[in-house]
């Protein structure tokens, strides 16, 4: 393994979890440097279509990441893991929500992801799902400014990942949606073609998919198997 | 009408103390070496600067007593004429020498009426709709001059006014100002560093040195009798 | 044509300033000479008649001119105070006027925030006393805005007060014109240039405003989505939609700059 250092860019929600398989694939691979550049995913692959110089893209959906294999930019995508939606209140629930129907009822100011992000997407879905009618007040670009604005007390809900949820601890309370009537969204990872350091490229990308450890990571920050 | 001032200002370096008295139809000039004091004088008169200690009175109301009393420049109908005139370059002749009256609550038809009258007196009627940018020192001078008396003020004070003209203008504007004067009823004050302003225009004169008066006579009197070396020097200057 | 309007003093073109100065003018206008060459100019007015954008537009306008509007009623006699060093510890102040313009547009969303959100130092009182709230509020925009673009105006006011000689203050008041009749029609009158310019350049930077706004007020269309926020949606979705956008928006500032130009912004904040 050569010594390089690989950029990975990475979906905003695997903004905690990514730097701690970083460091255990550091453990494995010494010679081998991660820099990551999060954002949302649609803007990822917007950044790589117009050349910037990644050597690892991980999204949030499986169509953003279609989107950069059919401009024959990536190699196939491995899926890594799966994440499941989730309500997340301020501290306290001041506005007393207990399930998806509770964000429908007037003046309660819920906030969801764009549909142009992966996590708005799955809100919408989610909500249809569960035949819920919301006008949110807010559409925020990543799953972070809408994470932190139910922290700050200034939504009374938001709609966001599981995983915010874990990571948010007790800056929140939240309320889960049963599997059954909720929605997944699916993570791949793949290796970018025109990376000059492939071999280290792809060593991460197995590592993430294959290796116990960064499926143990996952596992603890709330992700679930992407099979 | 008439104008006291026995106070104490502090000036940086030294302080000005004076008391003095001027009465109406008067015409005082104040010479003295730069920095003695006397644009403070002027000052402390109109309102732009308060004093230290003692009182300004005019026409028997104290408008600073240097403690609580500090009636403000606009309310003591006091005229000025600055150095440079400080003609509001935004307004017209006209308009300049009409603000003072509307200012006051004049309409602004009877201002402009007044305005013309008094630009017809001293000789400049058809300047009104100039800007100042756009006329001469000695003409500027007259407009500042029409501008002060255009409230009909008490108290007339003028800082320097022949210092931003050249020779030439001199003389004939210190003609002028002979004349529109003449007519002042009020008390007039007159700074000037030249002898032959107080000769053409006044009739006492008061020597201000380092915040104190020398002398304060006629001009007669400071000729034939200078009471200090700079008196003295000054007189001689002259033709 | 005589010989002499041909030749140019030397000086008139140097060429240490000529080539430095070429390449600034080059560094501004490629990007906007490739913006419009990328532009998807077939289906641009269909992207334009789609009430989001048209939205956007509407809400970009009326919010930054609300907002130069509040800058100007608050900002005029804070540069005022600050010209003629009226309050205590006025370098203090001065440099504290000017934190918005030093902040990370984000931050200054932040804090925001952390001053007028739900459970905001003020915000709070607001909530709970009034039931108003300013995030995601149109309202809220035109607060966000106006936080990053009233330094703007009262820096540049501040060199203009400070340009007006006093002595047409004392002037005016000898002649008997109360403080308010003096700063209507003596000092704000000497002004003028600079409050034009200032308020160019406040309106302009509330137009452009992104980072705040998001921030605080949020993100939805015909409420808080203005047209940088409209673009920046865009771009996760559609880039050509984007640059449309981003088009139009340049499209009016640059207009309003060219109508201003000539008349105003060339004597700059001088009296």
């Amino acid at each position: 393994m050569p010594t390089a250092t690989i950029t990975v860019s990475a979906a905003a929600s695997l903004t905690n979890v990514f730097p701690a398989i970083a460091d255990a694939f550091r453990n494995k691979y010494p010679q081998v440097t991660v820099k990551f550049n999060f954002g949302g995913s649609s803007a990822l692959v917007t950044q790589l279509k117009a050349g910037a110089p990644v050597d690892v893209l991980a999204t949030a959906s499986e169509p953003t990441m279609w989107s950069a294999y059919n401009a024959g930019l990536t190699s196939i995508p491995l899926l890594i893991a799966k994440n499941t939606m989730a309500i997340a209140m301020p501290s306290g629930n001041p506005a007393r929500i207990t399930g998806l129907p509770d964000l429908a009822k007037p003046g309660i100011l819920v906030g969801v992801c764009d549909t142009s992000v992966p996590c708005g997407v799955a809100a919408r879905d989610l909500l249809k799902l569960n035949n819920v009618t919301v006008t949110p007040v807010t559409r925020e670009l990543d799953v972070r400014s809408l994470l932190g604005k139910v922290v700050s007390g200034d939504l009374d809900a938001g709609i966001v990942y599981t995983t915010d949820v874990k990571a948010a601890g007790r800056s929140i309370t939240s309320v889960a949606i049963p599997p059954n009537l909720n929605v997944t969204t699916t993570y791949p990872i793949a290796a970018v073609l025109t990376s000059p350091n492939s071999t280290a490229a792809w060593a991460f990308v197995r590592y993430v998919r294959f290796s116990l450890s960064a499926q143990g990571l996952l596992r603890a920050f709330g992700f679930t198997k992407p099979w | 009408m008439s104008v006291q001032v026995a106070a104490t200002v502090a000036r940086g370096e030294f302080n000005l103390r004076v008391d003095l008295s001027f009465a109406p139809g008067e015409i005082t000039a104040v010479m003295g070496p730069n920095g003695a004091g006397k644009s403070t004088l002027l000052r402390s008169i109109a309102g732009l600067q308060p004093v230290d200690s003692g009182h300004v009175s005019i026409n028997g109301t104290v408008v600073d007593d240097g403690d609580r009393i500090l009636i403000a420049p606009e309310l003591r109908n006091v005229g000025l004429v600055f150095q440079d005139y400080a003609l509001f370059p935004h307004l017209s002749v006209l308009e300049n020498v009409a603000f003072g009256p509307r200012s006051r609550g004049v309409s602004a038809g009877q201002a402009r009426i007044n305005a013309q009258d008094l630009l017809d007196r001293l000789g400049i009627s058809e300047l009104g709709k100039r800007r100042p940018a756009a006329i001469s020192g000695g003409q500027a001078q007259r407009v500042a001059l029409a501008r002060a008396l255009a409230t009909s003020p008490a108290v007339l004070l003028l800082d320097e006014p022949m210092a931003a003209l050249d020779a030439e203008s001199k003389v004939a504007v210190r003609e002028e100002l002979h004349i529109a004067l003449a007519e002042f009823t009020g008390v007039t004050i007159m700074v000037s560093h030249e002898p032959q302003d107080a000769r053409a225009l006044a009739s006492r004169a008061i020597v201000i040195e380092n915040g104190r008066v020398t002398q304060d006579a006629s001009l007669d009197a400071l000729a034939q009798d200078p009471a200090t070396t700079y008196v003295a020097a000054l007189m001689r200057s002259t033709p | 044509m005589s010989r002499t309007s041909k030749r140019r003093l030397r000086t008139a073109r140097p060429w240490f300033l000529l080539l430095p100065g070429a390449v600034a003018l080059t560094f501004l206008i490629v990007p906007l000479i490739a913006l419009l060459s990328q532009a998807p100019w077939g289906s641009f007015l269909q992207i334009l008649s789609n009430p989001a954008a048209l939205d956007a537009l509407r809400l970009s306008l009326e919010t930054s001119l609300m907002a130069t509007l509040v800058a100007l009623v608050f900002g005029v006699p804070l540069a005022w105070l600050l010209a003629r060093e009226v309050l205590p510890g006025t370098r203090f102040w001065r440099a504290l006027v000017l934190v918005p313009l030093l902040l990370p547009p984000v931050v200054a969303g932040v804090t925001l925030l952390a001053a007028f959100g739900r459970r905001g130092l003020v915000g709070q009182w607001l909530y709970n006393g009034l039931g108003v709230q300013l995030p995601f509020t149109t309202v809220g925009v035109i607060v966000a805005e106006a936080f990053v673009a009233m330094p703007f105006l009262i820096i540049t006011l501040e060199g203009g007060f400070r340009g007006v000689d006093r002595r047409y203050e004392e002037a005016a008041s000898t002649l008997g014109a109360s403080a308010w009749t003096t700063f209507r029609r003596i000092t704000l009158p000497m002004v003028w240039p600079a409050i034009v310019a200032g308020t160019v350049l406040c309106w302009a930077r509330a137009l452009g405003e992104f980072g705040a706004t998001i921030t605080f007020a949020g993100n939805f269309p015909g409420v808080t989505q203005t047209m940088p926020l409209a673009v920046y949606t865009a771009l996760e979705s559609d880039r050509g939609v984007a640059i449309a956008l981003s088009i139009v928006l340049l499209a009016v500032s640059v207009t309003v700059l060219v109508a201003l130009r000539g008349r105003y912004l060339r004597s700059g904040a001088s009296a």
